[in-house]
């Protein structure tokens, strides 16, 4: 996917991003004028993949960056995000097993469970030394 | 305001209300709020997420933890007023199964 006419931003790799990075977002699903009720999806799915770049992507010691556009195109709210480390596609970790008691539960894998369970399609890519992810959500807008 | 953890004694149980934020920066709190009274005695908590507007993986990563401890001490933590996505989250995670959980607060604390 060609994200040259997205609207971009590109922040450091760390926690103190998200919020940024959210804002960025929930500023132009405003200006879209999508309904206030996908915000706080949206900053599921942008908090799931970016704490797991923020943590994983670069290595310990070294600063890096990571990137998120977005665009509303064809019916589609469309996220293109992506960094500069090493290779990790997302989509292969296994799922999490939602059957365990309490004691059983683990902890971790829930994150990039809830956002292939949130949107209608999401891809991986590697490219030019980029992990790039690419999310579409179908959304009713009149700007459609 | 990220998030605020209202807590009050209801009987032998106490209500914990929180607002707000539910994320990777905010979590260590919930889970301090829950050791602290963990380590008063408390073994049997009531967490009221209606005014809850956010939860993420590192949200149920806390509430997790804390139900661990409590079920380890013969005590249990309980939910009420999900709503939103909060409620979804709860439901797509495997968490509204694995938890008590009541539509109010009277029928969470219910004996």
């Amino acid at each position: 996917m060609n994200k040259s006419d997205m609207d971009t931003l590109r922040l450091p790799a760390r926690i103190e991003s998200l919020k940024l990075f959210q804002d960025f977002t929930c500023q132009k699903l405003k200006g879209w004028g999508l309904p206030q009720a996908l915000e706080p999806k949206v900053e599921l799915i942008l908090e799931e993949i970016l704490t797991n770049v923020f943590n994983y992507a670069y290595a310990a010691g070294t600063e890096g960056e990571a990137e998120v556009g977005c665009e509303l195109k064809d019916g589609s709210l469309r996220f293109v995000i992506a960094d500069w480390g090493a290779a990790f596609n997302p989509l292969e970790s296994p799922p999490p097993d939602l059957t365990d008691d309490i004691d059983a539960r683990k902890v971790g894998g829930l994150g990039i469970f809830f956002v292939k369970e949130m949107v209608d399609a999401i891809a991986y890519d590697r490219a030019h030394d980029q992990n790039i992810l690419t999310i579409a959500i179908r959304v009713n807008s009149p700007n459609t | 305001m990220d998030l605020l953890i209202e807590t009050a004694k209801k009987g032998t149980s106490v209500v914990l209300t929180v607002k707000g934020r539910l994320d990777a920066a905010t979590a260590p709190e919930f889970e301090k709020a829950c050791d602290r009274l963990i380590a008063e005695g408390n073994i049997s908590l009531i967490a009221d997420l209606g005014q809850l507007e956010y939860i993420s993986s590192a949200g149920l990563r806390s509430i997790l933890a804390a139900a661990k401890k409590l079920k380890a001490l013969q005590g249990q933590i309980k939910f009420c007023n999900l709503s939103g996505m909060v409620k979804e989250v709860f439901n797509i995670s495997g968490f509204t199964s694995m938890f008590s959980s009541y539509a109010t607060l009277d029928e969470a604390l219910a004996p």
